[in-house]
């Protein structure tokens, strides 16, 4: 085991900065973070091809595809297998699933961009990656960040609502309630002053339960 | 989606794109993505490589590290091997 003196110190991303760059060869050739400017991107991990829980993770990720790229959003995938082994497993999933792999994926065997984004947990897998989410917005700056161990296949609708919440916050300079679906009420900012909280719980537009905590319609 | 295969000759893509912009001049990346029929970015990696291969350049801010301004345009190199299909070293 290593101990702190021995550890690579490596530093993990963190929401609100800009995403690690990379430049990664894929199954859609070689691509750069900058090649994505100007669209989101969901970067994502998996632990190896030709596993079972990741098949179901490559279909229902095909399966979001058509609606992240409405949202102006790509997907991404990666683990630490060849371009070769990846080629292989997407024919496999198209041939005995019909499901349709449009997406790049990085054949990351050299774990540059995995320990980049500290997709590796030794104490899950030291060869594998673990089941990771980024969400990049077009800005190139991490906005969000999910970690499944390896026995648990991920929600891509939880994938798709996160990438929506995102967007919508930005859009409207909001925050996201629980559980909330594009069409929800969402949570109109705390005012920052007592006139403003004031203002707040007389304001008719608002839904309120106290003055920090008010819904609204968009 | 390489573009220049070991033997040196071009794929499909990259001879399609090469046409692209011996059509139509300058092109910015989104331009050249709608006229292949591919994502923004898989036209941003193909014109890379273009680029490093010395098949066309970049221009504006490109230089600067900006691909969402950059104009490509055809070199020389890049207009003789559209017309053999191959890079001509």
């Amino acid at each position: 085991m290593d101990t702190p003196a021995t550890s690579p110190c490596i530093r993990l991303p963190r929401l609100g900065e800009p995403a690690p760059d990379f430049a990664a060869e894929t199954t859609h050739g070689n691509l750069h973070l900058s090649d994505f400017a100007g669209t989101w991107l969901v970067l994502f991990s998996h632990p190896a091809d030709f596993t079972p829980v990741c098949t179901t993770e490559f279909m229902a990720f095909a399966g979001i595809h058509e609606r992240l790229r409405a949202l102006n959003c790509e997907l991404l995938g990666l683990s630490i297998d060849s371009v070769f082994s990846h080629i292989a497993w997407v024919r496999n999933i198209e041939e005995k699933t019909g499901a349709r792999i449009s997406f790049p994926v990085i054949a990351d065997l050299d774990r540059a961009v995995a320990t980049a984004y500290g997709m590796l947990m030794p104490g899950e897998s030291a060869t594998e990656t673990a089941r990771c989410v980024f969400v990049i917005d077009d800005k190139g700056v991490l906005r969000a960040m999910i970690y499944y161990p390896l026995t648990t296949g991920r929600n891509t609708e939880e994938i798709v609502r996160l990438v929506e919440a995102l967007q919508t916050a930005d859009a409207n300079k909001v925050a996201t309630p629980a559980n909330w679906k594009p069409g929800d009420k969402v949570i109109a900012p705390p005012p920052r002053t007592q006139e403003d909280a004031t203002a707040r719980v007389a304001d008719a537009s608002l839904e309120c339960v106290d003055w920090y905590f008010c819904r609204k319609e968009l | 989606m390489a573009c220049v295969k070991p033997d040196g000759s071009l794929t499909e893509v990259a001879v399609r794109a090469l046409g692209e912009l011996a059509g139509g001049g300058a092109m910015e990346a989104l331009a050249v993505a709608k006229a292949l029929g591919k994502p923004l970015f898989i036209a941003r990696g193909i014109l890379r490589e273009l680029g490093e291969a010395g098949l066309v350049r970049a221009e504006g801010e490109a230089a600067a590290g900006s691909p969402a301004t950059a104009l490509f345009r055809l070199t020389d190199a890049g207009q003789a091997a559209r017309e053999t299909g191959r890079v001509v070293s």
